[in-house]
C-alpha cells in the first residue's frame, strides 16, 4: 500500500513538473512522454497513449482561454482537422504496427530535432510585438 | 470559387495548403503521440500567414481533435485504468496552468536551454536503449 502511494505521490510531482514545464511552452509536449518512456521505462505506444490523454484536459482548458480570447482562425483549423483526422489514424495505426524498438528509434530522431531547435531557439523581445 | 472566399480562403491553394499541413500533423502526432504542434505552428504561422499566437491557438484546437482520433486508434491494442492515469492527468493539468501563470516570472530563455539538453540527452539514451 504504502509503495503503491509513493509511487502515486511522485507520479504526481513528476506529471506536475512536466506540465510546468509544457505550460511555459518548452519541449513540444514531449517532456513527460520522455519521462514515462526513459525513466520509467514504460513501454513506447503504452507511453504515447497516456500522453494523449494527458493532452485532453490541458488543450480543453487552453482552448475556452483562446476561444475568449478570439485567436483561433477556425475555416483553416476545420480544413486541417478534417484532413488531420485521416493522417491521425494512418499515423496511430503505423505506430502500432511498427517494431517498438524501431519506433523509439525514430522518437529519439524527433527528440534529436526538438532538443535542437529548442536549444537554439531565440526568445522574442516584448518590443516586437507591434 | 466565390464560396471559398466566403467562408475566408483566399485560393483554392491555401485550402490545399491546409489539408497538406493537417495530414502531416496527424501523422506525427498519431506516430509519436505529441508533436503534432512542432508541424502546426511553424506551418500556420509561414505558409497560412496566421500570427504567432493565433497559430499557436489554432494548432492546439486541431491537436485536440487529431489526438482524441489517436486515442481511439490506439484504445484497440492499448488500454489503461483511470487509476492509473489520473496521477498523470491532475498532476499534468496542474502543472500546466503554474507553468502558464509562471511565464511572465521566469528566465526562459535559460529553462528552456537547460531543458533543451535534458532532451538531447534523452534523444541519445533512447538511441542507446
Amino acid at each position: 500500500m504504502t509503495e503503491i502511494f509513493n509511487s502515486v505521490i511522485f507520479t504526481l510531482i513528476i506529471s506536475f513538473i512536466c506540465g510546468a514545464i509544457s505550460g511555459i511552452g518548452i519541449g513540444g509536449g514531449s517532456i513527460l512522454l520522455i519521462f514515462m518512456s526513459l525513466i520509467l521505462n514504460m513501454e513506447q505506444l503504452q507511453a504515447q497513449y497516456i500522453n494523449l490523454l494527458y493532452f485532453i484536459p490541458t488543450a480543453i482548458f487552453a482552448l475556452i482561454w483562446h476561444i475568449k480570447n478570439k485567436l483561433i482562425v477556425f475555416h483553416k483549423g476545420i480544413v486541417a482537422t478534417i484532413f488531420g483526422i485521416g493522417g491521425a489514424v494512418a499515423g496511430s495505426y503505423l505506430a502500432m504496427a511498427i517494431d517498438p524498438w524501431l519506433l523509439k528509434k525514430i522518437f529519439a530522431l524527433l527528440l534529436l530535432y526538438i532538443g535542437i531547435t529548442q536549444l537554439f531557439q531565440k526568445e522574442k523581445k516584448p518590443e516586437e510585438k507591434k | 470559387m466565390e464560396w471559398l472566399k466566403k467562408i475566408g480562403f483566399d485560393s483554392t491553394s491555401m485550402v490545399v495548403k491546409c489539408a497538406l499541413v493537417g495530414i502531416g500533423a496527424g501523422i506525427v502526432n498519431g506516430l509519436f503521440g505529441s508533436g503534432g504542434g512542432l508541424i502546426l505552428v511553424p506551418f500556420f504561422a509561414s505558409i497560412l500567414k496566421m500570427e504567432q499566437k493565433q497559430a499557436f491557438a489554432t494548432s492546439v484546437f486541431v491537436i485536440l481533435f487529431l489526438s482524441i482520433c489517436s486515442i481511439i486508434s490506439y484504445s484497440g491494442s492499448q488500454s489503461v485504468t483511470w487509476l492509473e492515469i489520473w496521477p498523470f492527468l491532475v498532476g499534468g493539468a496542474a502543472g500546466g496552468i503554474v507553468g502558464a501563470l509562471a511565464l511572465k516570472k521566469l528566465p526562459v530563455k535559460w529553462v528552456r536551454r537547460v531543458f533543451a539538453l535534458f532532451i538531447l540527452w534523452a534523444a541519445v539514451r533512447a538511441f542507446m536503449t
